[in-house]
């Protein structure tokens, strides 16, 4: 069983994106959102900022919806990782993912995701409000991860782009 | 010398009228001598506007400029626009934040440079490689916000950005801004009117490539010690606890806050506060501008009464004093309400209501009666007639279509006796802080070469946010020489394009300004790896502003135009209330001697205010040179 994964707090995120170019720059030479794994989604008419991030789900949709079987769980950190060769770009994973956490990467038309950069994720270390946190909460209680995951998606629902 | 990173490599070029689109290589010259922003806006209207131009006609540019640092440092969403402005009719330019800037680097773009008129309402949409031109007549007449709905929603996209004009600018009103991202705008100078001028309604943009940076570890080094550097700062706490708004106290217990167009300051706020905003209104405390921890913007909503329901942006300080007490209004929704108004119609929400300021006092001294204003009822602080005035500015309706042509204009209508209660320096309208109140400091509303202006030099705060005092105790050679430093690196943060308030006016010190501007550099040398020295960049800093020296000279500014209006020289300023209550401000004293000093540290001739041959020797200006010759008989 996985020990931590990244856990959103809405209320924290002032949507300043320091997240998507800190993992810009940690996968990559450029400052690219469309590069980046994580994504901050803003709608100023109501007021909020979300990021869409893999939460690393216990159950995850986008494993199962994989024609290719291209995507799984990485044994170490549990960070899904997918596998580029495999990848057909079908987009099917992106569709699925209630928290925006995977999509097809502009230039290579292959699946990206977080893949939690070896345990310390570039973005939690750079948020400057502790708007993310790599944590263990859900192993130590199950509710209180559950109430955090709830309050991402309900963010996430509000302001969900339509592509 | 190779640029590595940090710049997309490319000028966009668009003639509206032949509809020819194309693009070129940055120059490495051009980088060299002007860094970005504000500088590649200045040297190119320099060298590209014909001094007898109309500021709206086809063949005066519009330009868009991003600098080095823009979306990659952080607060650094910053995108400069200039033109010859319609309102001034000298040097224009106006710095706006949003993510355009960072979206237009994103495309492949440095620099935007629009020309010519097209027949009919057109926008320009921008997506990476393909650039057209298309049909805008559904968009003419939408408000900013509907327009820039419409817009995403047509694109289908919305993580595209949107720069736009509402009805202010389809009219040619001289206070119209540019509004980006439904709300951003670069306000000043009346540019809005230009690009109505066009015929262009919108620009939409969105960009697929990301940004090189050449050195990252170097780059994350200075990138991270900025962000250290803010969260060292005291002032940090006030931005995210209160945001600009928290000016509004301090700057009334200074005398500092304007009153009734600037007769006097220190007035019972009422509920005019930032503090009181937050408690009552703001439903998000704190949202971040691009890359910026410090995230002074809010939130805000109206739960009861007239204006009930509206979700808006909360107005910062200099809207928030323009549209109050600079016009003796109290009521505070009043105020929210005829802010969001501006923005929609496309309005600068801080120079609109400076006009009607104005109009005010005139109607306060009876130059003019209800007659001139179409009947309207002009007393102190009724803003419901504000709010019916700024829809007339916008329409150019009756009494409106006077003051839609500034300040200038509407005393042209009123009369020479109106003209020394018109607040202004070179046509723009001084901002809501009282130069008399800093009176070093507020030498930049004088020196300002886009007119009275408070964005070209800043000062240190002290902790509570406040203007460190004891400059204007200094001589005036002493004190000058510190405004000219400060004036120097906000010059430098205009051409890298970063925020001027969180690089600079949120400083409580000069050893903080300066370990900025060497974090700054880093950043710059390691995104671009072009290895430039603090020397290089300082160059790059008076080339600016000797640029636009010659741009007015060529437009016939000289000495003269550098004075603020005889109120600030000869009245003392009131403060009628507040903590120092009683106490009289001198009028601004040593005004010449001060103004010698700077012409003197920037290379201008002291009788002219034109720049000399020397200086513009000294950093191989030749075209300036050559140009001012030709005025310089005159």
């Amino acid at each position: 069983m996985k020990s931590k994964s990244i856990f959103f707090f809405p209320d924290k995120c002032i949507g300043c994106k320091i997240c998507e170019v800190s993992c810009a720059l940690e996968h990559g030479f450029e400052i690219n959102p469309l590069a980046s794994r994580i994504r901050v989604i803003r709608d100023d008419k109501k007021g909020l900022d979300v990021v869409g991030i893999c939460v690393q789900c216990e159950e995850a949709p986008c494993i199962d919806i994989c024609p290719v079987q291209a995507i799984s769980i990485d044994e170490k950190f549990g960070a899904i990782i997918v596998n580029k060769e495999l990848c057909i770009g079908c987009d099917q994973c992106e569709k699925v993912c209630p928290y925006y956490g995977i999509y097809l990467d502009i230039k290579s038309k292959k699946a990206i995701c977080c893949d939690l950069c070896n345990g310390d994720p570039a973005c939690v270390k750079s948020c400057p409000v502790n708007a993310l946190e790599y944590s263990n909460i859900s192993n130590i209680n199950k509710e209180v991860g559950e109430n955090i995951r709830k309050e991402h998606k309900k963010n996430l629902d509000e302001v969900r782009i339509k592509k | 010398m190779i640029i590595k990173g940090g710049y997309a490599g490319k000028i966009l070029k668009v003639n509206l009228s032949t509809k020819k689109i194309e693009s070129e290589n940055l120059s490495k010259e051009w980088v060299k001598n002007y860094i970005g922003g504000r500088g590649f806006v200045t040297n190119y209207l320099f060298e590209n506007i014909p001094p007898d131009i109309d500021p709206l006609s086809p063949f005066a540019p519009l330009i868009f400029a991003t600098g080095p640092l823009t979306g990659i440092a952080p607060s650094a969403g910053r995108l400069t626009v200039g033109a010859r402005s319609p309102l001034t009719k000298i040097h224009g330019d106006s710095n706006v934040g949003g993510e355009l800037g960072v979206e237009m680097k994103k495309a492949g773009y440095d620099v935007l440079i629009i020309t010519g008129k097209a027949e009919n309402p057109v926008y320009l949409q921008v997506v990476d490689d393909k650039i057209e031109i298309k049909e805008a007549n559904w968009l003419w007449g939408k408000n900013t916000i509907e327009t820039t709905e419409m817009l995403l929603e047509k694109f289908g996209d919305r993580e595209a950005h949107v720069a736009c004009i509402g009805p202010a600018g389809e009219h040619l009103v001289y206070v119209a801004g540019i509004c980006v991202d439904a709300g951003r705008y670069a306000a000043e100078c009346g540019l809005g009117a230009v690009m109505g001028s066009k015929n262009l309604k919108a620009i939409l943009i969105k960009g697929t490539n990301g940004i090189k940076i050449e050195n990252i570890k170097e780059f994350k080094k200075y990138f991270g010690k900025t962000l250290a550097l803010y969260e060292s700062e005291p002032t940090t706490n006030l931005a995210r606890n209160i945001g600009s708004n928290f000016l509004l106290k301090t700057h009334n217990n200074a005398g500092a806050l304007v009153w009734r167009n600037l007769q006097y300051s220190g007035e019972e706020l009422g509920e005019v506060t930032g503090e009181n905003i937050n408690e009552k209104y703001v439903t998000k405390n704190r949202s971040g501008c691009y890359l910026c921890s410090l995230g002074c913007a809010r939130h805000m909503k109206i739960n009861k009464g007239v204006y009930k329901g509206t979700v808006y942006n909360v107005p910062e300080y200099y809207t928030v004093d323009s549209m109050g007490p600079r016009l003796g209004v109290k009521d505070l929704e009043n105020i929210f309400y005829n802010s969001e108004l501006c923005d929609q119609l496309g309005l600068d929400s801080t120079s609109a209501p400076s006009i009607i300021g104005f109009v005010m006092e005139c109607y306060q001294r009876k130059i003019i009666t209800k007659e001139d204003v179409d009947g309207l009822d002009l007393s102190w602080g009724n803003g419901k007639a504000v709010t019916i005035l700024l829809k007339k500015i916008a329409y150019r309706e009756g009494v409106g279509n006077i003051l839609a042509d500034g300040i200038i204009g509407a005393i042209k209508k009123f009369g020479p006796e109106s003209e020394k209660y018109a607040m202004h320096i070179k046509g723009l309208d001084i901002p809501p802080k009282d130069p008399r109140a800093g009176q070093t400091y507020g030498m930049r509303y004088a020196i300002s070469t886009r007119g009275a202006d408070h964005e070209r030099c800043s000062g240190v705060s002290s902790k509570a946010g406040q203007v460190v005092a004891n400059i204007d105790d200094l001589s005036p050679e002493d004190s000058m020489k510190i405004f000219v430093r400060l004036e120097k690196y906000v010059t430098e943060i205009n051409l890298m394009n970063v925020c001027t308030w969180a690089w600079s006016s949120y400083s409580t010190s000069m050893d903080i300004i300066k370990k900025k501007e060497q974090y700054m550099l880093g950043i710059f040398n390691s995104a671009t790896g072009l290895n430039l020295s603090q020397e290089d960049i300082d160059k790059a800093t008076e080339r600016t502003i000797l640029s636009e020296r010659a741009e007015n000279a060529r437009f016939g500014m000289r000495r003269k135009d550098d004075y603020p209006p005889k109120r600030i020289l000869e009245d003392p300023l009131m403060i009628v209330g507040g903590k120092n209550k009683g106490k009289t401000i001198p009028p601004c004293y040593n005004f010449d001697e001060r103004l010698d000093y700077y012409y003197k540290y920037r290379g201008l001739d002291p009788k002219t205010a034109i720049p000399l041959e020397s200086k513009l020797k000294e950093l191989s200006m030749y075209k300036a040179i050559d140009e001012l010759k030709k005025i310089r008989k005159g």
